[in-house]
Parts: C-alpha cells; sequence; structure tokens
C-alpha cells in the first residue's frame, strides 16, 4: 500500500459550517434582532451561531436547525450569559427607555409588542419573508406565528393610528 | 395590509439590516471554545484512511473496527473507550428554572408573569401557589408542563393535532382522542376519529347564503376538557357554545361577559383562555387591552362563572397568563414516554431533545461517553419513511445487528449523517450525532428496553436486481457521501432502476450506474484510453472539461466522472473506484462503451 501522493485529505466540515451559516445567519439575526433589539439580538445571534459551531454534529439531524438556534438565541438572552447589559427594548415604568434603531413613532409602538410579535411583524411585513420561513425561523408553528403577527398588526394599527 | 404601515415596516427592516452587521462563520468559531466541533470518527476516517492499493489499484478506506463502546451512567468514567473518557455528566446543564414543590399541587392552574422575569402560579379560583422564574424555552404563549417529577415548568404547546384534515384550518386534540377541527373557512366544526368524521357541530345560525364575506364563524375549539367553541365575528358579540353530545349550548355566564366586554377587548382570541375541569361551565380568560375600539376594562385574569370575577388583575403591560397543566414534560406522547423510560433506566443523561409539539412522534436525546446523541422516533413507520430507501452500511462486528441499520441520510441543507436505526413494532427508531459505533451500542442498550418487538428495518424497496444494492453499498461502504449520498432512484420513465452517488473522494466524484438497454445515450469518449487488468477492462478519458470513467459489468452500464479536466492522479482514483465497483459484484466485465 503506499499513500496518495496527490489525494488532499479534506475534513470538509469547516466548509460545510460556512455554507451553514451562509444560509441560516441572515433570519436568524434578524429574527433575533427584532426580537430583542439591535445589540441584545445580535450577541444572541453570535451566542447561538457559536453553539452551532460547538454542536455541529448534533444539528445535522434536525430538521429544522434554524429554527433550534433561534431558541438558543433566545435561552442565550434569558440566561444572562452576557454581562446583563442592557436591553434595548426595556421598558420601565411604562415608558421605553431605548428603542430600535428605526423612525421614534415606530420605535415605540413596536416596543410595546411582546417579542415573538416584534418577530412575527418585522420578518414578514418588513424583510417579506413567507409565513412559513418565519415559523421555520422561530422555530415555531405556522399557527403561532400567524397569529403573534396579526396582534402584532392589530396594536401597531391602533397605537400608529393607522386604518387597517 | 394598508401601504403606509407596510411601507415602515419595510424601512425599519431595512434599517436594522444597516444598523447590526452580520454574524460570521469566523466569528462564530472563534466566539466558541477552542474545542470546536465534536467530531464523528468514521468522517475522519473517511478522510484520513482514504489509500489507493497499488495492487489492483482497488481504492479502499479503513475503518476503525476496534472501538468498543460501553453505556455508561451518569457521571461514571469509560474504560474502555478508545476516544474519550469524559464524564456524561458534565455537558448537562442545570436547568434555568428552579423547580416547584408539587407536593399538594392541582393538576392544572394559570401562571402569570410579572415583568421580572418572574412567573406566579395560581390554581382554577386565582389562589397564589408558587412562584419561580419564567421557564426557558420556545415563546409560545399558550401553555406550559409542571413536570410532576422534577418540579420543572416546560414551556409546551397546547395538545393539538399535528395532521389537519383537508379543507380547514386547525385542529386540536380533544381527551377521547379525536380530532376537532374547524373547516369551510370557519363555517362547520367537524371531530374526526382517525380519518372519518364522526360529527359535525351545527353552527348556531344557519345561514344558507352563508360566504366566506359572512361575519359569524367559529373562532376556536377548545376541546381540552368540556369542549367549548366561539362563534362570532370581528368586532361583533363573540358567542361561546357547549358542545355536548353533537349539540350546542350557550355557556352560562360566557354570554354575560361577553355581554359586560364586548365589544371592547380580544378576549375571545386570548392565547390563555381554557376551561376549568371543574365544571363544565366556567372558563378562566385572560383579557388583554382592546383592539377594536377604545373601550376596555381591566386587563387580567377572569373567572366566569354566574358573573365574571377578576381573579388577578394586571398591573404591568407585560404581564401574561399561561395555562399549566402537571404531567411529564419529556413524555408528551406514547414515543417520547418509551424513549424517556428506557434512557432513564440505563441512566443517562437526557440532552438535545425538542418536544413532541403534540405530535406522535418523539424527539430525544441522550450523552453517551460525552457524545449528544439524538434519538427520535417516527410512529407507524418503516425506515423508508424515515429515512428513504437506500443502501445499508454494514453494522460494526459482534452486535445484533442484523435488525440494526447504518444508513447514510442527509437533510435538506446538504449535510450528509450517518445515522442508527431500527424499527420496533410498527415504529422506527433513529439515532444521530454521535460516531456508529457509540449509536450503535446505545440501540442494542435501548431495544430491550422500549418493550416492542424488533423487526427488520425496510430500507431497499424492490431491488429489482441484487447487483445495484451490492454497488450501493460498496460505494457508501468506502467513500463519504458529498451533499446527498449514494441512494436508489427510480425514474421509470428513463431507467427501469439505477443507482447514483455523489462521493467525496478528496475531490467530488459523480457515480451513475443503469441499464445499458434503457434509454440511454452511450457514453462517447474521443480518445478515450483503455484501462485492463486482471480482466477488468474500463475506458477513460475527457469529455468537454469532465473526467469520464466507464465500464459495463453484464447488462449495466457504470459511468464515474468528476468535474475537473483530466489529469493522472484523478485518472487513477476513477479507474480504482471502477475496478473495485465492478469487482464488488460477481458480473461479467464487457467492453466499454465509449462511443
Amino acid at each position: 500500500m503506499r499513500e496518495p501522493d496527490h489525494l488532499e485529505v479534506v475534513d470538509g466540515t469547516s466548509d460545510r459550517f460556512d455554507r451553514f451559516v451562509t444560509e441560516v445567519e441572515p433570519p436568524l439575526r434578524r429574527a433575533l434582532v427584532a426580537a430583542y433589539g439591535a445589540d441584545v439580538g445580535r450577541e444572541a445571534a453570535a451566542d447561538a451561531l457559536a453553539w452551532a459551531w460547538e454542536n455541529f454534529d448534533r444539528l445535522r439531524a434536525m430538521t429544522n436547525p434554524g429554527g433550534y438556534l433561534y431558541r438558543v438565541g433566545q435561552s442565550s438572552t434569558r440566561r444572562g450569559r452576557r454581562d446583563r447589559r442592557r436591553t434595548e427594548l426595556r421598558v420601565v415604568d411604562g415608558a421605553q427607555e431605548d428603542r430600535l434603531p428605526v423612525e421614534p413613532a415606530l420605535a415605540e409602538a413596536l416596543a410595546r409588542l411582546t417579542p415573538s410579535q416584534r418577530a412575527a411583524v418585522l420578518l414578514i411585513d418588513g424583510w417579506g419573508v413567507t409565513l412559513q420561513e418565519a415559523a421555520d425561523t422561530m422555530g415555531a408553528r405556522v399557527s403561532t406565528v400567524r397569529t403573534h403577527r396579526r396582534r402584532a398588526l392589530d396594536k401597531l394599527r391602533i397605537d400608529l393610528g393607522v386604518d387597517p | 395590509m394598508n401601504d403606509d404601515l407596510t411601507r415602515r415596516l419595510r424601512d425599519a427592516a431595512a434599517a436594522l439590516d444597516d444598523a447590526v452587521e452580520p454574524v460570521t462563520a469566523e466569528a462564530a468559531r472563534g466566539r466558541a471554545p477552542a474545542r470546536g466541533p465534536s467530531r464523528r470518527p468514521m468522517l475522519i476516517g473517511a478522510a484520513v484512511a482514504l489509500a489507493v492499493v497499488a495492487v489492483g489499484g482497488l481504492l479502499v478506506l479503513n475503518r476503525d473496527d476496534s472501538a468498543s463502546v460501553d453505556i455508561l451512567p451518569v457521571g461514571t468514567t469509560s474504560t474502555t473507550s478508545t476516544t474519550t473518557t469524559s464524564t456524561t455528566s458534565s455537558t448537562t446543564t442545570a436547568p434555568a428554572t428552579p423547580p416547584v414543590d408539587t407536593t399538594g399541587l392541582p393538576d392544572e392552574g394559570f401562571a402569570v408573569t410579572n415583568g421580572d422575569g418572574l412567573m406566579h402560579l395560581y390554581d382554577g379560583a386565582g389562589t397564589f401557589l408558587a412562584e419561580t422564574t419564567i421557564p426557558d424555552g420556545p415563546d409560545n404563549d399558550s401553555w406550559m408542563t409542571l413536570d410532576s417529577r422534577t418540579g420543572l415548568l416546560v414551556d409546551t404547546e397546547r395538545p393539538a393535532a399535528l395532521d389537519v384534515p383537508a379543507g380547514c384550518t386547525s385542529a386540536a386534540v380533544g381527551r377521547d382522542g379525536g380530532r376537532w377541527a374547524i373547516c369551510d373557512e370557519g363555517r362547520t366544526i367537524r371531530v374526526y376519529s382517525g380519518d372519518v368524521v364522526s360529527m359535525t357541530v351545527p353552527t348556531p345560525a344557519p345561514d344558507p347564503d352563508w360566504t366566506s364575506d359572512t361575519l359569524g364563524r367559529w373562532r376556536w375549539v377548545d376541546p381540552s376538557g368540556p369542549v367549548l367553541a366561539l362563534w362570532g365575528g370581528e368586532c361583533e358579540v363573540p358567542t361561546t357554545f357547549l358542545v355536548q353530545d353533537g349539540a350546542i349550548i350557550d355557556a352560562p355566564g360566557v354570554a354575560l361577559l361577553s355581554a359586560v366586554l364586548a365589544p371592547g377587548n380580544d378576549w375571545w382570541e386570548a392565547p390563555a383562555t381554557k376551561p376549568l375541569a371543574t365544571d363544565g361551565a366556567d372558563l378562566i380568560i385572560e383579557v388583554l387591552p382592546g383592539l377594536c375600539s377604545s373601550e376596555t376594562v381591566a386587563p387580567g385574569v377572569y373567572l366566569v362563572d354566574d358573573e365574571p370575577v377578576l381573579l388577578v388583575p394586571y398591573d404591568d403591560v407585560a404581564q401574561r397568563a399561561t395555562w399549566w397543566v402537571r404531567g411529564c414534560a419529556e413524555c408528551g406522547n406514547r414515543l417520547e414516554d418509551a424513549i424517556v423510560t428506557a434512557l432513564a433506566d440505563l441512566g443517562l443523561a437526557g440532552c438535545c431533545g425538542e418536544p413532541s409539539h403534540g405530535g406522535p412522534n418523539a424527539r430525544a436525546g441522550a450523552t453517551v461517553d460525552g457524545q449528544g446523541i439524538f434519538i427520535w422516533a417516527d410512529a407507524h413507520a418503516d425506515a423508508r419513511t424515515s429515512h428513504g430507501t437506500g443502501p445499508r452500511l454494514p453494522s460494526p462486528d459482534g452486535s445484533a445487528r442484523d435488525r440494526i441499520a447504518v444508513v447514510s441520510s442527509s437533510n435538506p441543507s446538504g449535510l450528509g449523517e450517518t445515522i442508527v436505526t431500527f424499527s420496533c413494532s410498527t415504529d422506527t427508531f433513529s439515532l444521530g450525532g454521535g460516531d456508529v459505533d457509540t449509536m450503535v451500542g446505545l440501540a442494542d442498550e435501548l431495544i430491550p428496553r422500549l418493550g416492542c418487538g424488533l423487526t427488520s428495518p425496510v430500507l431497499v424497496e424492490d431491488a429489482a436486481d441484487d447487483r445495484l444494492e451490492v454497488m450501493a453499498e460498496w460505494l457508501a461502504t468506502h467513500f463519504t457521501p458529498a451533499g446527498f449520498g449514494p441512494r436508489w432512484e427510480a425514474e421509470p420513465a428513463v431507467v427501469e432502476q439505477a443507482v447514483s452517488a455523489r462521493l467525496d473522494a478528496g475531490f467530488i466524484v459523480e457515480i451513475d450506474v443503469i441499464l445499458l438497454d434503457a434509454l440511454f445515450e452511450d457514453v462517447e469518449i474521443p480518445d478515450a484510453t483503455r484501462y485492463e487488468q486482471d480482466g477488468f477492462v474500463a475506458g477513460i478519458g475527457e469529455v468537454d472539461g469532465i473526467t469520464v470513467a466507464t465500464f459495463t459489468c453484464d447488462d449495466y452500464v457504470v459511468s464515474l466522472a468528476s468535474d475537473e479536466p483530466i489529469r493522472t492522479d484523478l485518472g487513477t482514483v476513477l479507474t480504482s473506484m471502477a475496478e473495485g465497483l465492478g469487482r464488488s459484484i460477481p458480473c461479467e466485465i464487457g467492453e466499454p462503451v465509449i462511443g
């Protein structure tokens, strides 16, 4: 037996992870930023993708790895792994302290939604993804996301004085 | 939707894209601990053991069959594994939600968040029971399980039928197992026993001219207790009915509440609406600020009896109520129960599963030898349903294992995966995410604890010719699948049967085996080089910048192609693969069809 002279040994895990991130990162980041704000949401997305790299083999067995990572990101925000920085959307005494970096009136209205409602309405009506894609991204059922979105739109219409 | 709101949301999305930098793969790797991804020995072995055998030019992958695997209980250390001695408990994360003392607690109740990350548990009469933190998990706003064994609150989804019948928009599972579905755009509620409609609930106000634009329709049906259903249109007075023996009855108190509240709020869409089990007519509802007009009542949780009683008022806009039930959070159905019980019997730490969401299948996992192994089960399905038809890989020596199949699978992302699967009674169980030896070892330990009869997994469906199966297995055994692995393809319009593969041999090789007498255009290789050794004959050359090797084997034409111009090493590998494939089955090697 002889060693091959020209066959490069290729594991390919790193390349596969690169491709995986290219596909999964945009919707994951957008959903988490919509739900938890620019800073915390991006940190959560970074945490989730770091977890993905650590557990890449586990992710391969999942039918919806993106949805699972959204939940990992949610856990990250809840567990306060980071230095408990102030969330952008925290509500103090009924007044919004920090807001999403969007037009003030809309930011204020978005701050009154739940994280899931913000994620649903921004994914579908902001970034234009389908209901099914949003459900996959959020790791939730279509009916759940549909409800989040409908409630979000209803509240936004009222808060912004927009006719249905 | 209003164009102005749409535009503002799109602008907001664009602004967020501008304000937030993407997370790169490199950054994710840098953020993770230095350990990096766990690697499966088989894949690594496939790469490092790739070698060309000089004699006969056969390409061989040496698998490491030396490792024997013990299934270890939590906290013990492997003494036989050749790869790791880590303890399984080290990978188990402490629960984020502190346990609740479940002693004396009722079977169900509601819980209210207070905006500070805490959650208060109440019984159905509004009596405070306990305080805990909001459970980690999906934020589905609908349902939680208080695990009687662990005292942990777990976010789960309201039991629902995953299979929504055709023509229906939603379905929920009743306590008798039937599916209650809202169908015909809300015009009817049907009850399904299996696929058969066993009952149709009449509408409260039959309208012969009913159209999809008619305001009234069934909004929801909740059959998890006494069956309650709500009829109404948006911003109209809704009416809740009790469904008994196929008839609808006005639910006492609910109509009164409707009169008090409507049309000032959307209580009838509140996610926490849930009937009490103690009285068929009582209802606990959550009232949120109104949507349809400026009128509203105090938000909070109400008990609806003869008149509405405010049980827990809300003083924070972030407060939300969720119904909870006592139960087993990790064993939501028959298969989950079987897996979790078996893992507990083995003393293995659970990991990496997902809730069943009320469906019939299970997704669980266990930490074995430091590896997080996914275990999933498909109810009433054979392995073809779970993994498609395809070749079986040889199981490791010394295991049981004629009933355990190792298959090469892939998911829509194209990430190849080696999966261990077995069929038990009418269900198929599968393991993934670990190395093959560990997964087969775990399967061996699980099978006698699942309480089901082992049956042969059905993987290759009606292979008309055993030679195809042998070739497919040879390919799957000797090479790492690239993207979609070796699989059967049945394209009756073109060929009766064929096997195709996309393999990683250091470079990508596309392989097709098809019948010679099928509708097949011969491989034409101008200036092909004839390769002959010990009776094996193949032709190799370049066609349109692609290197192709081809041979005939009885009535099959086999072609191996790599999307690269011909060069010496590439030619050597392709002819080696061709010869190995040709010798893997007893067939007569004929003259290659090379134009």
